[in-house]
């Protein structure tokens, strides 16, 4: 009986650390997004060197969780999503409203992508 | 002007996720349970339906991170976690509740009643009179009426018993004493000393050498195999192309 109440227990486990691990990619997700889009308010209203800074911190935070992101999120979305902060950082550089606007969209569509893949829902599991 | 790129999954709904992997697991666990208690015991292949199950799935579980190196590791080790702990609690389960052992693993089928095929239940297996004679023939059987009982067990296997006057001829029949040697073990396995099994015997290296010269070889490893039971019979084979 040890053997299958322990196996329960890791069932109830991997189950913890599934709602857990949907939980802080959330977290994250709403935290990034919330970055990029007061970096495009910034943008849309001149002030470039908020948009930067914004966008700075956003892919701080980005890299700062890259350890957790590596183990649970396909690499080549981790690559996709880095390339965009980098482009986003270029358009603000070249202080172009138009092209900033479209990549926070682009940068908030990912996250969003990203949230919707690690939430269980019965769209995700079927 | 930037290009937009999509995420790997352009499907937002159709990505991975621990939680995504673990109730997918989960549920193809279930439903391949199921749809091999409703294929019946002939595809089993000498498995029960809750080891085929895991045998099947774990290996093409595994393998998927494996061959794709930008997928995490974990997304291979959730699922075949997952399916471990499931048949240690269904197999657990199914020991401790008769009734939910028969309805994981079928209960076995009297294919033969009396020497009498039981036609209907060879209907349910889905099972031809071909097919049974393949099977009684793989159990040495080549007269159906000289069986008396067939059953088909839940693993797929066939259990034939034959009438008593059909029956193999044993010792306690025939009334004689029949001598129990034991086990035989080896004690050289292809040139190598079997310490532990020589240890169990009682004997050493030097009885091992006295018989090894007696046999005609001069050395250990120009033996292939040597066995001694619990008699003291000896088995012995020498490597071929050792004079």
């Amino acid at each position: 009986m040890k053997k299958e109440l322990f196996a329960l227990a890791l069932l109830a486990a991997i189950l913890a650390l599934s709602l857990w691990n949907t939980h802080e990619i959330e977290g994250i997700c709403g935290e990034l997004t919330e970055l990029v889009e007061s970096s495009g308010k910034a943008a849309e209203s001149g002030d470039w060197e908020t948009s930067r800074e914004r966008v700075e911190e956003a892919l701080r935070v980005w890299k700062s969780r890259e350890g957790y992101t590596h183990t649970v999120l396909r690499h080549t979305d981790i690559e996709t999503l880095s390339d965009d902060f980098f482009e986003l950082l270029e358009h603000i550089s070249t202080q172009d409203p138009g092209a900033v606007q479209s990549a926070v969209r682009l940068v908030t569509e990912h996250l969003r992508e990203i949230t919707e893949m690690e939430s269980l829902k019965l769209g995700s599991i079927f | 002007m930037h290009k937009p790129r999509r995420l790997t999954n352009p499907n937002p709904t159709g990505g991975i996720a621990l939680g995504v992997s673990f109730v997918r697991t989960v549920i193809v666990f279930i439903l391949l349970i199921g749809s091999l208690r409703i294929m019946g015991k002939r595809q089993l292949g000498e498995l029960e339906p809750l080891e085929l199950v895991v045998a099947v799935l774990i290996s093409n579980l595994a393998a998927q991170p494996l061959q794709d190196t930008g997928t995490p590791l974990i997304y291979g080790i959730v699922p075949v976690l997952t399916l471990l702990a499931s048949q240690l609690v269904i197999s657990g389960v199914s020991v401790k509740y008769g009734k939910f052992r028969r309805l994981l693993s079928g209960k076995p089928s009297i294919l033969i009643d009396n020497g009498v095929i039981v036609q209907s239940e060879m209907k349910k297996c889905r099972l031809s009179v071909d097919e049974l004679y393949v099977e009684l023939r793989i159990n040495g059987v080549t007269d159906i009426s000289t069986v008396k009982h067939a059953i088909l067990e839940t693993d797929g296997t066939l259990s034939v018993l034959p009438y008593a006057e059909h029956a193999p001829l044993t010792p306690e029949l025939m009334h004689i004493a029949a001598p129990d040697n034991g086990l035989p073990v080896s004690v050289i396995t292809e040139g190598r000393v079997m310490s532990d099994n020589l240890k169990l015997l009682g004997r050493d290296e030097k009885w091992l050498r006295a018989q090894v010269r007696k046999r005609g070889c001069a050395e250990i490893r120009d033996v292939y195999l040597m066995t001694v039971d619990g008699s003291g019979k000896i088995y012995f084979a020498k490597k071929e192309g050792v004079r």
